[in-house]
């Protein structure tokens, strides 16, 4: 192992940031977008989510791997609700985001033998999924998970047990066995 | 049954995949042709990215560390046990001993303009050792190269210009130290620290420290105190050559201007599309039809200022949104402004919406907040309409996932 440190671990770092920004700055944008459908809101949440990813970036061990996308991914789509919510004519608020769910595909390679549990979690209402996939698939602690999301801890812990009650509720509406 | 902590554990992975898979692959991503205004505001972000020191990260690796850098002015050492100072060719450099840390501080009465690096060899090379993937990497005012062997040795250099214009220092942790020596690399005077090292495997980790001319030199590696002394006797500084040099700058120069000509081409079409593209777009709307845009802007922004909170709504800031209403409460400015919003649509799918649905069916609105001073400056916000008789809405349809 390099035990060298500052300036190499310095470079690490800004060399991961500049990766982070090369690879996800155009999925961030649709992420944003199709959210918002307005591309200068759009550009405005994906500066904001990069200067939240600085701030996580010690929690991020590699820019380019399924669990740092999805963090990314994750970051951007709250950051676009948040936005959204601001703009929203009438109701600006109250989305019911908890109704609101990822249309899963069910027929490409792999996925239609995927488990129903994996389908849905996947499936479930984005704040939801976002915080039981940087539970249980990043391992982020409960506090990690406040601070990625700007949320309280209790309120985290809080949403995790609505979000596990949801998924129990699917799996047995879709009658499956745990 | 009841849903475990173990079934998460065992199928988030598998839900993470599934859920990204609804996301277009990297080259599938649609493009996207950033505003000046996000590449502005993204390079000022990326610069000071490369600029932070962060002290706190350098400081918690410190044990581990081997040799750290230090950016910064006036920091306080607990543990001072000794101070000496020397004088290179150039470069002043002042050694502080800490209790298991020596310091290097650099500074340069040279202004960083007049500073330059030159370039080296290294006849001498372990048997094996060549540039890892990293290989050579430059910045302005730092280089750094990385070599491995393939069997776990690894060896780095880097070297820092150090001038007038920033202070500028080194450390090197000596817990663990077996030996420390100081010799001769060419007239200047060389530390090499060799510390216990179990990651490695020779056990020890080397660093050696010395200057040059303009330049800081760190050299690290986990193979034996004499090849560690062998590679730096036998580096060559070759002598600087002003025309390689003002080759280099100048086709870096040219690089830089041929981007911002392709820019200004690009602007200069757009002008020249402008009078048409205004005219095909139907953005000469009257002043009524102004009016009416921003009046439903208006009522819009009302709205969401006087909305009552829902304290069970997913925000990632209740109090930023609080905040947002007040500000909102007193008051927006809107106002049209044809040739500011032309850019806006000609760089976005907007036009496509028109395209779609006729000349004169979208507008944009550039808001400000008078009394959110900090906030940022102008927003932008879209109305449409079915035809062009009808009546304005917010193209906003709401989330789409």
């Amino acid at each position: 192992m390099l035990v060298y440190l500052s300036i190499i671990e310095d470079r690490d770092e800004k060399t991961k940031f500049e990766a982070i920004y090369y690879a996800y700055k155009g999925l961030m944008f649709y992420v944003a977008n199709r959210i918002l459908d307005n591309p200068q809101d759009a550009e405005d949440v994906v500066h904001q989510s990069f200067l939240k990813i600085i701030d996580l970036l010690e929690n991020i061990a590699t820019p380019q791997c399924p669990q740092t996308r999805s963090l990314v991914v994750t970051i951007t789509e709250r950051k676009a609700l948040d936005v959204y919510r601001r703009r929203k004519r009438r109701t600006v608020l109250p989305i019911d985001e908890e109704n609101m769910q990822t249309a899963v595909p069910t027929t490409i390679d792999g996925i239609a033998e995927s488990s129903a549990i994996a389908q849905a979690i996947a499936a479930l209402p984005p704040k939801y999924r976002a915080l039981l996939l940087l539970k249980y698939d990043s391992g982020y602690s409960e506090k990690e998970v406040a601070h990625i999301m700007g949320m309280s801890e209790a309120n985290v812990k809080k949403t995790i047990q609505r979000a596990k009650a949801k998924l129990q509720t699917y799996l047995e509406e879709l009658e499956v066995e745990l | 049954m009841k849903l475990t902590d173990e079934l998460l554990y065992q199928y988030a992975g598998e839900a993470r995949d599934i859920w990204l898979s609804t996301l277009p692959q990297r080259d599938a991503v649609p493009e996207h042709r950033f505003s000046r205004r996000f590449e502005r505001k993204m390079n000022r972000l990326l610069r000071q990215q490369r600029r932070s020191p962060n002290m706190r990260r350098i400081m918690r690796y410190t044990r581990n560390a081997a040799i750290f850098v230090l950016v910064l002015t006036g920091v306080v050492f607990a543990g001072l046990m000794t101070v000496e100072a020397y004088r290179g060719a150039v470069i002043d450099v002042i050694t502080e001993k800490l209790s298991n840390i020596l310091t290097f501080a650099y500074s340069s009465p040279v202004s960083e303009k007049n500073t330059e690096f030159v370039d080296i060899e290294l006849h001498y090379m372990p048997e094996g050792m060549k540039e890892n993937e990293l290989g050579f990497f430059e910045m302005s005012t730092e280089r750094h190269r990385q070599f491995e062997n393939g069997e776990g040795g690894i060896m780095e250099l880097d070297e820092w210009l150090i001038s007038a214009d920033r202070d500028f220092s080194v450390g090197i942790v000596t817990e663990n130290k077996i030996a420390e020596e100081q010799f001769l690399i060419g007239s200047e005077q060389a530390t090499m620290i060799t510390r216990k090292d179990d990651t490695s495997p020779t056990g020890i980790g080397v660093s050696v420290m010395w200057t040059h001319g303009d330049v800081a030199y760190a050299f690290y590696t986990n193979l034996s105190t004499e090849e560690a002394k062998k590679i730096v006797l036998n580096i060559e500084y070759l002598p600087y050559d002003a025309e390689a040099a003002k080759a280099k700058r100048e086709a870096q120069e040219a690089e830089a201007q041929a981007a911002a000509d392709s820019f200004e081409r690009e602007a200069e079409l757009m002008e020249q599309q402008k009078p048409a593209l205004m005219e095909e777009w139907g953005l000469h709307f009257t002043e009524e039809e102004v009016n009416a845009a921003i009046a439903v802007a208006q009522q819009c922004y009302k709205e969401i200022a006087e909305a009552e909170l829902d304290p069970t709504m997913l925000t990632v800031d209740l109090s930023e949104m609080e905040q947002y209403q007040e500000w909102l409460k007193q008051g927006v400015d809107i106002k049209y402004d044809a040739d500011m919003i032309f850019s806006g649509i000609y760089n976005s799918s907007h036009k496509d919406f028109i395209k779609q649905h006729g000349p004169g069916t979208l507008i944009e609105l550039v808001v400000t907040i008078p009394a959110a001073t900090d906030y940022r400056g102008d927003r932008r916000i879209t109305l449409t309409r079915e035809n062009a008789q009808a009546e304005w809405t917010f193209l906003t349809e709401g989330p789409n996932i």
